[in-house]
């Protein structure tokens, strides 16, 4: 059941060949088609802070490396991988001696159970909605990638799984978690 | 356990007549379909930030040999041009000079390359000294 996404006006070739081309008017229509998805992306993975520098920096990105771009892999998952490798270089020169599962130590699950208010609080959507992202952003590095390249680049797990290099099953079993962690967050706050 | 078996269609991704059999008799997974659905739900709902960054100023021209030699070739036309003034002599060589070897890098923001053009003196003045004894 993948999810599609289609750009908004005209074909992806047509974006693709524009894109190739060097015309502006395809790398505006990249942003706008692709902005928000790969800013929310970013921002997830690398926290609000940078995100807005690191979302430009991957049109920068695409602008240079377009020509090594090959029609057999689907134009989304290259993008989300331009993506995620500018976000893990990140990390790493905010930590530069930190692993990602330190970083993941960091931003654990439970601490964020910690920080609950005492149940029976009226939660309105909103609320539920901030928690959710919290929740989100605080998942293991692996997890959090996943979910968020199903859930907003739309990308299958087949080409999770290749983007990431690990088998099938466990782009899988790390969605899993992922939902499982984030409806234990959502009932810790007595949202669910 | 039987339940475990059923990853991708409690995630949602595929719906299975195995799978719908055993939610009929497994309560614990029909609730965990439920919720994990209103966690994806949720989560469209919550998503909603927009980017304001606008499309950054991008170079007409991208990493490449073209650009990149035709940005060595103009840099060292540039540089022949001011070596090689009318009516101006080299300067002559020095011992220090000799065997140094002239480091010139080049920036080729916004291709995002850097190129070294490492050339020893003695060659340079060669060619102009040819140059000179041309006109």
């Amino acid at each position: 059941m993948a999810m599609t996404s289609v750009p908004e006006h005209g074909s992806m070739d047509e974006l693709i060949r524009g894109l190739k081309a060097g015309r502006p008017e395809a790398f505006e229509r990249l942003v706008r088609d692709f902005g928000d998805r790969i800013y929310r992306y970013v921002k997830r993975l690398a926290g609000e802070q940078s995100a807005e520098d690191l979302t430009q920096e991957v049109f920068i990105r695409v602008h240079r490396s377009i020509d090594a771009y090959r029609p057999e892999g689907r134009f989304e998952s290259w993008l989300f991988t331009i993506a995620s490798n500018l976000c893990i270089d990140h990390a790493r020169r905010r930590k530069p001696e930190v692993s990602l599962s330190e970083l993941d130590e960091e931003f654990a699950p439970e601490r964020f159970a910690a920080d609950a208010p005492e149940p029976g609080d009226q939660a309105e959507e909103g609320e539920r909605h901030r928690a959710l992202l919290k929740a989100v952003e605080r998942l293991p590095f692996e997890q959090k990638q996943v979910f968020l390249l199903r859930q907003e680049a739309g990308l299958t797990f087949q080409e999770i799984a290749e983007m990431t290099k690990c088998p099938l099953n466990t782009a899988l079993g790390r969605m899993h978690y992922a939902m499982e962690a984030l409806r234990k967050s959502l009932k810790a706050y007595g949202m669910q | 356990m039987e339940c475990n078996r059923f990853v991708e269609e409690k995630i949602g991704e595929s719906e299975t007549p195995e799978f719908r059999d055993h939610l009929a008799g497994c309560t614990g997974c029909a609730r965990d379909v439920e919720e994990l659905r209103e966690v994806r739900t949720l989560y469209r709902a919550a998503s909603t930030e927009k980017y304001r960054g606008g499309v950054p100023r991008l170079s007409r021209f991208r990493a490449g040999w073209v650009p990149m030699a035709a940005a060595a070739a103009v840099l060292m036309l540039v540089f022949g041009l001011i070596l090689g003034q009318p009516g101006e002599k080299p300067p002559a060589k020095t011992e220090t000079e000799t065997g140094t070897s002239m480091f010139v890098r080049v920036h080729l923001e916004p291709w995002g390359s850097d190129a070294r053009l490492t050339r020893g003196f003695d060659e340079v003045w060669k060619q102009l000294e040819h140059l000179e004894a041309k006109r």
